[in-house]
């Protein structure tokens, strides 16, 4: 097989790749480069920009692993990297998200007809709309005017656009990203004058009256309920784990994360019963390891071949709907109890920014609204465009169902543009949050939002410890190294297969 | 669950009204906080932290209140151009590169192009202090420069456009040689009309994530007159408080050039962005 | 495609080109200089100001700029160790030693004896702002102490009798609830503070407790006494509710920087007091007339309140280094603190123009007679900086401290849990920056000495040098404790 550029010598074809190279390679090598030199040369240094600028001389000092133990010495240093993992537990569901809303684009079919007129309509129905505003009162019937008045344009324009217009609507919170969406939405959770608690406010009313109304059901019926609900869906997992190790679909890795998935509502539900953290998660370990050699250790009665990720990706994925249910029960097992109490004192919305437990959910919230409609969207919806149409009609004659179809079909088609997405978003996961913890929390309360990066931040350009901050910097890029070397390790053989 | 359909005709079909509500029920979520800034541009201070959705009148004087207010035009302009220059150069580097990557085969290609991306995996934060210093020593701290070349030249583009360049057919290029095409023509005539989603893609994601950068520029830029618009809009936090119905007019107005380079763009976004596997 | 690129090409060498032809041309025959602070008619008028008394002084013409765009702390740090700050530069909070610290500000010891703006002009107790090691790198734009303001409307509102103007802690106790008590009677949507906030430094300083001990070489936030502190404020805050907590704060105010609603909910009535500087002033003169009262922060012990006036530097790294300085001099003229007098920004830097009428008793404002007597006796008489010590950066202490007592507030730690906590992580960073710095480790062990020297002498209840105290706190405490020995000199 003579491919391009497999002619010439060895050294005339380093010549010509290097030369389309270079200037690439140029930029990169002065802006991105040096720069990481020098960073992980600083991380070994004691430099402090109070003593080491360009007005005070003092000679840098070596100080080998220092900089590293004092970081791991620190009192909150596990409670910022902590925060950094919690935050990341977000990156699923925006993945989920993303593919969610490509799939539901992709299925509005592409007639471009009348695309002009659309526009014209959508036109007409907003200045409509606005008109509307200014003459009738501008009160709150006024917001669901509008609201409605949006509504029925886009849908018009959506169905006239072929769905080019619901592209741009989804991909909208990318226009105001950075600095501007942290305002917006800062002023969005205030807890007094913010739109998301004026709405939550009434709904709220509203269970506390239907609780009022029938206390005993909800003191005792729900945490009953949900404690039901919880151990009928965690023991068909367990039944679907062991069938599917049992028939070689899911290999030992998939079992266990499979299992871990399933303990990680229990931690939270220990914990909320008094149980310290380092208990919880202790009891949920040896949970899962009980329950992994239970089910590893059966004998497989064909003895098929089955790598140790085989279904890795679909345990992940079953998660995501897994994990926030059963976290659901465990709400309501742990707090059912005193709802009608509480709901008697009056049920008060979140003060979200300003609470310890809401305000990494309340940035995660925001971080989901602006991940779906984003980049990655785009990048699942070229990547659905390009599965060979046959692939689908081959599987129709077999009569698949819609679900075999995406698992059979899209999932693993669609599986380099995963594989892709989840790498940077690891990558930009874990770097992020520190322009959002400077606008909205300043790293509050209590530190319950200061991630690594902001308390690299905090280190490098407030305190001035440069080497502090850089061996600190360092330890971050260990993090998404070693996690991305996982998603490679696993992402890219389902990316091959 | 649903299945991507847009090529088969019978399953187009099967998008019928149901799905359009929920896609307009969706995008109404989504455009939600967008609504509401909106709204909000139209209030006067002292409702702008009202919970109350709609204005009392609607105050359109807001918007030229911006145009005096801070230098809008200005600040617009400097992020447009920082933007452009970002993109125009990341695009053609990245595109170059890429094709080193996937169409050419020297010795050590592979290992070159993982060491690229492992730079990635190195937070931003990490090079930020030294990339500073850098910029202090080739004297560019306050210049258009120091805002574009250390933006301009990740491997975000390079790895994008090579998982992209690896799904054009080799037969193509093959050819093109067959006839005595030199590395350049075949760069420049075969490889790079067919790469256009994958180049507009690359150009689109890089022009929206530099116009919104905040942090690197707010350090750099000294002048008011090269701030671009995010760092520009700092100016409506004052001692006073913040001017939040002014500062959403701001942002309402920036949007809109945004959204016309999407929708001008946006038919070649989609079309056959093909992403290889990373082994290829 | 091609065409495209090529187009797009042209188009940004075109703009690009626009851009540097209409960029606002700065150069200018004379010097021109900046000042890093902020852009208000008050410094517009500070620049004008200073451009007459130039002229007066016979001095040649500069342009002085306001530079209000590179405020942000970051900014302003990164940028001035770069070699690009402003050429003076406002210096608040924590900057004043941080700045200094790093070398970036110029010493202008000197130049002060020489132009006569050093220490004997403005008031002795501000020398923690500017003075460190002995060395001025600086001088302040105002005196300011924190007081409470009270607003007469909202008490007569409630018909609470307002508070006298030196108060206990029980006193301050028993007001608020009767005042809370007063303005929110149940069904109350939008609660009403007796006071936005009450200064836990204060609190520790009137039990003797400083942030540090007499040579700054240990924190001492790990005392008994902060937990008792710790304690109140926190049944203050959630018990009582006399004062919002994070939470509440944050919901009043809309907006990021907090001044402008704190001031706001003030005029309005829904914060009884605020603890603020008597710039409040600004503030409060274009919302209305609003009669006003002044009054000491409430505290058991010793009489203390917080001084710290806005410290101005200048950039080490200036092109225009002796114009700059002139500055300085300008802060102690007469024309200026005459300014400073007239637009309420704090008492002027020089006591003598805070004894003139027009200060205590603006004819323009008579709502205000009365409060700016208490300010310029809290400035001769109480008034002391904050504790700084030499082995930890200010900001950290602020952070923690805050954070400590915050999490304290909100339940997660016990009193004597964070009290622990602050104790154990400032020392952490002491031993942390001592360790790190031969030249610290040097300072440190004189003082450690020094130290050892003062528990034996106190131990045995025999009076201490004054020269061996560092802490401005302690240095005031001991002497009116009659602990220091005979004093030379003033």
């Amino acid at each position: 097989m003579s491919t391009l550029g497999q002619r010439g010598s060895p050294r005339r074809r380093l010549l010509a790749g290097l030369a389309f190279l270079l200037p690439n390679i140029l930029g990169f090598a002065a802006f991105t480069l040096v720069p990481l030199v020098m960073s992980f040369g600083i991380a070994f240094t004691d430099w402090d920009t109070l003593r080491h600028n360009i007005f005070r001389h003092e000679s840098l000092r070596f100080v080998g692993f220092e900089n590293f133990s004092w970081l791991f010495h620190h009192p909150d240093f596990l409670h910022y990297l902590g925060n950094t993992f919690f935050m990341m537990l977000g990156l699923p569901f925006a993945i989920a998200g993303s593919l969610g809303a490509a799939l539901l684009l992709t299925r509005v079919s592409h007639r471009p007809v009348a695309r002009r007129g659309a526009f014209i309509v959508a036109t007409l129905l907003l200045t409509g709309s606005g008109l509307l505003l200014r003459l009738g009162g501008m009160g709150q019937t006024g917001v669901w005017c509008i609201f409605g008045v949006l509504a029925a344009g886009s849908l018009v324009a959506g169905v006239l656009t072929g769905g080019s217009v619901y592209r741009t609507l989804f991909y909208l919170p990318n226009f105001t990203a950075g600095v501007a969406t942290f305002v917006l939405w800062k002023k969005l959770y205030n807890p007094q004058t913010g739109p998301i608690n004026a709405g939550l406010a009434p709904v709220l009313d509203g269970f506390a009256a239907v609780v009022g109304s029938a206390p005993a059901v909800f003191s005792w019926g729900l945490p009953l309920a949900c404690a039901v609900l919880a151990t009928a869906v965690s023991l068909w997992q367990l039944w679907r784990l062991r069938q599917h190790w049992d028939d070689a679909s899911a290999g030992a890795v998939a079992v266990i994360t499979g299992l871990a998935m399933l303990a990680l509502p229990q931690v939270f539900q220990l914990h909320w019963h008094g149980l310290s953290t380092g208990r919880a998660l202790g009891l949920a370990a040896v949970g899962v390891t009980v329950a992994a050699v239970v089910i590893l250790r059966r004998p497989r009665r064909w003895g098929p071949v089955c790598a140790l990720d085989t279904g890795l990706s679909a345990e992940i994925a079953l998660a995501l709907g897994l994990v926030p249910l059963l976290l659901l029960f465990a709400v309501g097992v742990a707090w059912g109890s005193e709802l009608p109490a509480a709901a008697a004192a009056g049920l008060t919305p979140p003060n979200w920014l300003g609470d310890y437990d809401w305000a990494k959910p309340a940035i995660m919230g925001m971080g989901l609204w602006a991940a779906i409609g984003s980049n990655n969207m785009i990048l699942y919806l070229a990547g659905l465009s390009n599965i060979p149409p046959e692939l689908y009609e081959a599987a129709d004659m077999d009569g698949a169902s819609s679900l075999q179809r995406f698992w059979h079909i899209t999932w693993p088609q669609l599986a380099p543009v995963t594989f892709f997405i989840g790498v940077m978003g690891i990558i930009y996961g874990l770097q992020g949050g520190f322009e959002m913890a400077r606008v909205m929390t300043m790293g509050g309360p209590a530190g319950s939002t200061t991630t690594l990066s902001y308390f690299i931040y905090i280190e490098g350009f407030e305190t001035g410890r440069l080497g502090y901050a850089s061996a600190a910097a360092w330890v971050l890029f260990a993090l998404v190294f070693i996690l991305s070397l996982l998603n490679f390790r696993f992402g890219n053989r389902s990316a091959n297969d | 669950m649903t299945e991507p359909a847009r090529n088969s005709p019978h399953q187009a079909q099967r998008s019928g009204p149901g799905l359009s509500l929920l896609l307009a029920v969706l995008s109404l979520l989504m455009i939600a906080p967008f609504v509401w800034m909106m709204l909000t541009s139209f209030k006067s201070l002292s409702e702008s932290s009202d919970p109350e959705w709609l204005p009392g009148v609607v105050r359109w004087s807001n918007y030229p209140e911006v145009f005096k207010v801070i230098p809008f035009l200005r600040f617009a302009a400097n992020s447009l151009v920082i933007a452009g220059w970002v993109t125009i150069l990341q695009v053609f580097t990245s595109a170059l590169a890429a094709f080193s990557f996937s169409r050419l085969e020297w010795p050590g290609r592979d290992r070159v192009f993982f060491l690229y991306l492992g730079t990635m995996m190195l937070p931003g934060l990490v090079t930020l202090i030294p990339t500073f210093q850098l910029m202090v020593r080739m004297d560019l701290v306050d210049t258009y420069s120091g805002l574009v070349l250390p933006a301009a030249f990740g491997a975000f583009g390079t790895f994008l456009l090579r998982q992209f360049m690896m799904g054009i057919p080799r037969a193509l290029d093959e050819a093109a040689e067959i006839d005595g095409a030199s590395k350049w023509q075949i760069f420049w005539d075969v490889i790079l009309p067919l790469s256009r989603p994958g180049l507009v893609t690359l150009a689109i994601f890089t022009y929206m994530g530099n116009f919104q950068s905040f942090f690197w520029p707010l350090v750099m830029m000294k002048s008011v007159d090269k701030f671009p618009l995010p760092v520009g809009l700092m100016f409506f936090d004052t001692e006073h408080g913040q001017a939040t119905h002014l500062l959403m007019a701001a942002v309402t107005i920036s949007v809109i050039p945004l959204i016309i380079i999407f929708v001008l763009l946006q038919k070649q976004l989609i079309r056959g962005i093909q992403l290889g596997g990373v082994k290829g | 495609m091609k065409r495209g690129f090529f187009i797009s090409l042209v188009v940004l060498l075109l703009a690009t080109a626009a851009l540097h032809w209409t960029e606002s041309d700065l150069r200018r025959d004379i010097p021109v200089i900046y000042w890093n602070t902020q852009d208000d008619e008050n410094k517009r008028a500070t620049v004008e100001t200073f451009q007459q008394w130039r002229k007066e002084q016979g001095l040649p013409p500069v342009e002085l700029r306001i530079d209000n765009t590179n405020q942000e702390p970051t900014k302003k740090l990164v940028q001035g160790l770069s070699g690009v700050g402003s050429d003076i530069m406002d210096l608040y909070a924590y900057e004043a030693d941080l700045f200094p610290a790093t070398g970036m500000i110029a010493d202008v010891t000197e130049d002060a004896k020489r132009l006569g703006f050093s220490l004997a002009a403005t008031y002795p107790a501000l020398s923690g702002d500017f003075i460190f090691d002995g060395r001025q790198y600086g001088f302040p734009r105002n005196a300011g102490v924190n007081l409470n303001w009270v607003n007469r409307a909202t008490f007569a509102k409630y018909h609470i009798p307002e508070p006298p103007q030196r108060w206990s802690l029980d006193e301050f106790e028993a007001l608020g609830k009767k005042f809370v008590a007063a303005a929110n009677p149940p069904g109350t949507r939008e609660r009403v503070f007796f006071t936005n906030l009450v200064s836990r430094d204060v609190l520790r300083r009137g039990v003797g407790l400083a942030n540090y001990n007499e040579t700054d070489t240990r924190c001492t936030l790990d005392d008994p006494r902060n937990v008792q502190i710790l304690e109140r404020v926190r049944r203050w805050t959630v018990e009582d509710r006399l004062m919002p907590s994070r939470e509440e704060g944050e919901a009043m105010s809309a907006d990021i920087s907090g001044f402008g609603s704190m001031f706001s909910h003030f005029v309005s009535g829904r914060f009884g007091m605020i603890y603020v500087g008597q710039w409040a002033l600004i503030m409060l003169r274009h919302r209305g007339e609003f009669q006003l009262r002044a009054v000491e922060p409430a505290l058991d012990g010793f009489p203390n309140t917080e001084m710290g006036g806005g410290s101005v530097g200048v950039y080490a790294g200036s092109k225009h280094l002796k114009e700059s300085v002139e500055f300085l001099q300008y802060l102690a003229s007469e024309p200026f603190n005459r300014l400073i007098v007239r637009i309420a920004d704090g008492a002027p830097p020089v006591p003598k123009f805070a004894e003139t009428e027009e200060f205590l008793r603006p004819a323009a404002h008579p709502n205000e007679w009365g409060s700016a007597a208490v300010f310029a006796q809290a400035a001769r008489e109480t008034g002391l900086t904050v504790s700084k010590s030499p082995f930890v950066l200010q900001s950290i202490l602020f952070r923690e401290e805050k954070e400590l007592t915050e999490a304290m507030i909100s339940g997660r730690l016990t009193a004597a849990q964070a009290s622990k906590a602050m104790g154990d992580r400032i020392n952490a960073e002491i031993a942390l920056s001592v360790d790190r710095n031969p030249e610290l480790r040097k300072l440190y062990d004189a003082r450690m000495r020094i130290q050892r020297q003062i528990d034996a002498r106190r131990a045995a209840g025999r009076p201490v040098p004054a020269a061996w105290i560092n802490d401005p706190f302690h240095l005031a405490y001991y002497r009116a404790h009659g602990w220091l020995e005979k004093e030379t000199a003033p």
